[in-house]
């Protein structure tokens, strides 16, 4: 296929497009990353709110507890006075709590008197309960979980600060992440007289909580001043207990607005720490401590890695980029139709064009379409059609002038010249195979008187009539014409006797001396004289021969003789 | 998309490597300090001066900073604020090396009884500069004005019945029982005898029978005495507590009981595992300039060992730290008492 117009708007039609597709695609594939970004935002946020609900939830079970055993009389009775009883089914109750709640490290009656004396204890050790006794149980009022817990009044719940466990014998909670929650046993009567501690598993719980999370999700804890609590990288969390703070808001900038009290919620895709590998998707809220507590608030965080989030996209982005293929490869074979259906008419054209005499090629012309190429092939047809009449007409002309240049009017005999050009053929033809030719010169015995007389117009029918009795004798290979008023001339080709000559001449002589019958006129007769020469006989070339014959004919109507002598010069 | 992200990543990674040498002009300085002994803003100047990083890491303990230190022959740390007394036990466990005194020209701007190494015990040892003193402290009494009306004279206030739970005394283990000799009334507060640990144990659960609670971090104290109303306050941070005190609003006053007060003065040293020692002394020189100097008094109400020290109230003398005869056994016995364990159990073995 040459480099026409059917390639160049092919092209043009398949980038067009290919481009259209290309684009669209790309942005079809951009907004839904966006799209993706915004939605596992608003999904970890969701599920921050959730978790938040249910550490909420925790804590009120947690409360819930601590009434029950603040309110048990077996509490109260504990601490009014010294009473093992009491104590022993104090113990089985904090046993059997502490059984259902994997995590809680201790639980503890703590008397408000004797230094904040523990009075009854049980602790976690791995998979053990362990009840303490005895020389065992600790003084614990200068804790805050004792003093401030104290100022409580009844049902009241007490938060510890989230710190790392230091109390020695404190068993597995020992050097643990551990948040205390108390409440203040009070008798009605002598008001508070000691707390019921509940220790908890800080990563125990959480890892429950956030149990049933995705994966991928990452779960951030942090106090309100910013101190991860939780985080994934274990060795990020309580720096402060190893004197170098990590922060969340140096981690996550955008967090800072919560630390601050600034804002409530914040989502970010932008928190990339400088020591994390992957940049998250994030969404922390703030959220205050709803008892009394020396923690004012914390802030908390679901992120998941942006790749995760980004390779749904890309998901979609195969599929957006098959049917992107599928209309690129579309487009082009639409492209090649539609250039082929342009430029067939036109190369039909092109070719009628070419081929403009020819019908056949005029046959192809798409002259039915109703479109442009059907009216410029309609006018092309039109201008053919009349291209083609007038050059016939033309070639008719032509035909005619020929004829007329070449034949006598008169008779529609060949003229002298027409003559003189066959008489040349003639000759050369007879030279080459040795053959005979004849030229008779004729001419009318006193035509003129009648001219005279009778007027030209009946000259001319003369002439007409002895034209016709000339042709009448003479083989279509001959030729006979008119070269003067009344003489004619007739070439006899392959004549191969002399006689032969003689015997035409004679026929003509013969009908040329029939008369002419006119309308109303008496017959005419006439006579005519015929002179005759011979090829090679009496000459080789045209000028000696129709000398010859000149000579002959001449003599005979002198002398009545037909045959011319030999010529003697 | 990958395939971009992958080629990013490569791009990174190649640019990553080539800031190497832009860092490396600028090793990290890692400072293991006290609060405020550092604040980032004095920090800043100096990274910036020295094109340098800093690390600082903050301790709360003479036990931690020990811990710390120790804990790895000193490789964690290139330099660290410790008090003359506890330097000893550097010193002589090798973790920290001399100072070239050339290298901190500051020093002459010190007062003489600080720049002059013979007037400081401690610092010098077999004629080598071991320390640099940088900021000292006596630990007094803070009393809230309005519970005492008279300035409590003696140590003994911290057991006073009349103030129980309203006491805050600082969790240490190694001077919380000079303490409790003090109060004893024992010569030597540094020097337990054998006999004298039952007494000393006895007066410390007292102590801990006695207080409100123990604190740790200087805002951790102030925070305390002002939101739970205590009245009597040891100051472990001495005048840095009083200033943070005085910022919150309470009506405090500070005094130097009879006995003495203990006295620490906290010395700039470099650890054996310094890894660029010309920056360790160039923060060291750097840190006594008035800059610095004035952040510590203007902000933290600390001394320096530059300037004449505010009077405070109080005619005490001050006792100096000295090394006392078993840390070890000091913190193992405190940490037991805090966690609230009885005599018996305390002096188990």
């Amino acid at each position: 296929m040459k480099v026409g117009i059917a390639v160049k708007l092919g092209l043009l039609l398949a980038l067009v497009g290919v481009l259209a597709a290309g684009v669209t695609g790309f942005y079809a594939y951009n907004s839904s990353r966006a799209l993706l970004v915004d939605s596992a935002k608003n999904e970890l946020l969701t599920s921050t709110h959730v978790l938040a609900r249910r550490i909420t939830l925790v804590r009120e079970e947690l409360s819930r507890n601590l009434q029950t055993l603040t309110r048990h009389p077996a509490a109260l009775a504990a601490l009014q006075a010294a009473n093992p009883d009491q104590e022993d089914q104090l113990a089985t109750l904090f046993r059997l709590r502490m059984e259902s709640d994997p995590g809680y490290f201790q639980i503890r009656l703590i008397a408000a008197g004797n230094g904040g004396m523990e009075r009854v204890r049980v602790d976690r050790d791995g998979k053990e309960l362990i009840r303490v006794t005895g020389d065992e149980l600790q003084e614990k009022g200068h804790y805050s979980y004792v003093f401030d817990t104290l100022r409580l009044a009844a049902g009241q719940t007490y938060l510890s600060r989230i710190v790392i466990n230091r109390e020695r014998g404190s068993h597995s909670a020992l050097g643990q992440p551990a948040v205390q929650l108390a409440m203040p046993v009070v008798d009605p009567q002598r008001g508070p007289l000691g707390v019921v501690v509940i220790n908890v598993d800080l990563n125990g719980l959480f890892a429950l909580l956030a149990a049933d999370l995705p994966q991928e999700y990452q779960l951030f804890f942090a106090n309100q001043e910013g101190d991860f609590l939780i985080h994934p990288d274990r060795s990020r969390t309580f720096g402060f207990d190893r004197g170098r703070r990590v922060l969340i808001q140096d981690e996550f900038p955008d967090t800072r607005d919560l630390v601050e009290g600034r804002s409530q919620q914040v989502m970010t895709d932008t928190g990339i720490a400088s020591d994390s590998s992957a940049p998250l998707v994030a969404a922390f809220i703030a959220q205050q401590a709803s008892v009394a507590s020396n923690e004012k608030g914390f802030i908390l965080g679901l992120a998941q890695p942006r790749a995760a989030v980004i390779k749904q996209a890309d998901a979609l982005g195969t599929v957006i980029l098959q049917i992107v293929l599928g209309i690129c490869l579309v487009c082009i074979l639409l492209a090649a139709l539609v250039a082929r259906a342009v430029t067939r008419p036109i190369n039909l054209m092109s070719a009628a064009v070419e081929g403009f005499a020819d019908d056949d090629s005029a046959k192809d012309l798409p002259v039915r379409r109703r479109d442009e190429i059907g009216a410029l092939a309609r006018s092309f047809s039109r201008l053919r059609t009349q291209i083609t009449q007038q050059v016939a007409e033309l070639r008719q002309s032509r035909v005619e002038l020929e004829h007329l240049a070449q034949h006598d009017t008169l008779t529609g005999l060949p003229n002298r010249a027409l003559f003189g050009d066959r008489m040349e053929i003639a000759l050369a033809s007879a030279r080459r195979d040795d053959a005979r030719l004849a030229l008779l010169f004729i001419d009318l015995d006193r035509f003129k008187p009648i001219n005279d007389t009778l007027g030209h117009a009946a000259g001319d029918l003369i002439l007409k009539e002895i034209s016709d009795r000339i042709r009448a004798h003479i083989r279509e290979s001959d030729t006979a014409a008119r070269i003067g008023g009344d003489e004619f001339v007739v070439l006899l080709r392959n004549v191969s006797h002399p006689d032969d000559a003689l015997s035409v001449a004679n026929k003509i002589r013969d009908a040329a001396a029939l008369p002419f019958i006119f309308d109303g006129q008496p017959p005419i007769t006439l006579s005519v004289s015929i002179g005759i020469a011979l090829y090679p006989d009496n000459g080789i070339d045209m000028l000696s021969l129709a000398k010859h014959a000149d000579t002959a004919m001449y003599s005979e109507k002198a002398r009545n003789r037909m045959f011319a002598t030999p010529e003697q010069d | 998309m990958s395939r971009l992200r992958h080629h990013l990543q490569l791009l990174c990674l190649l640019l990553s490597m080539a800031l190497p040498v832009a860092a490396s002009a600028g090793d990290a300085l890692r400072v293991l300090t006290w609060p405020g002994y550092a604040d980032a803003d004095v920090v800043k100047v100096f990274e910036q001066r020295t094109g340098s990083r800093v690390e600082v890491t903050l301790i709360d303990s003479d036990e931690a900073l020990w811990q710390r230190i120790s804990s790895r022959d000193a490789a964690d740390f290139d330099v660290f604020a410790v008090n003359t007394a506890e330097l000893q036990r550097y010193i002589e466990s090798g973790l920290v090396v001399p100072i070239d005194s050339a290298a901190i020209p500051n020093r002459a701007l010190q007062l003489p009884q600080f720049s002059d190494p013979d007037a400081v015990p401690g610092i010098m040892r077999d004629g080598k500069l071991f320390a640099v003193p940088y900021t000292y402290a006596e630990m007094g009494l803070i009393y809230d004005r309005k519970q005492i009306s008279e300035a409590p004279d003696s140590i003994t206030a911290l057991w006073d019945p009349r103030y129980q739970g309203k006491v805050l005394v600082y969790n240490g283990g190694s001077h919380n029982f000079s303490l409790a000799s003090q109060a004893l009334g024992h010569p030597t507060p540094f020097q337990l005898r054998e006999e004298d640990w039952p007494a000393a144990v006895d007066k410390l659960i007292a102590l801990r029978r006695n207080v409100l609670s123990f604190y740790t971090q200087p805002d951790e104290s102030a925070e305390l005495f002002v939101s739970r109303g205590a009245a009597l306050l040891f100051a472990n941070y001495g005048s840095q507590q009083l200033k943070l005190l005085q910022v919150a609003g309470a009506d405090v006053g500070y005094v130097i009981p009879r006995e003495g007060a203990l006295a620490w003065l906290d010395c700039w040293a470099v650890t054996r595992g310094v890894k660029n020692k010309t920056l360790a002394e160039a923060w060291i020189n750097y840190l006594l300039e008035q800059g610095p100097g004035e952040v510590l008094t203007a902000r933290h109400g600390l001394a320096t060992t530059t300037s004449q020290p505010s009077h405070q109230e109080g005619s005490g003398r001050l006792v100096w730290l000295e090394p006392v005869e078993n840390t070890e056994r000091r913190i193992r016995l405190w940490e037991r008492i805090v966690s609230g364990d009885r005599a018996s159990r305390v002096l188990a073995p």
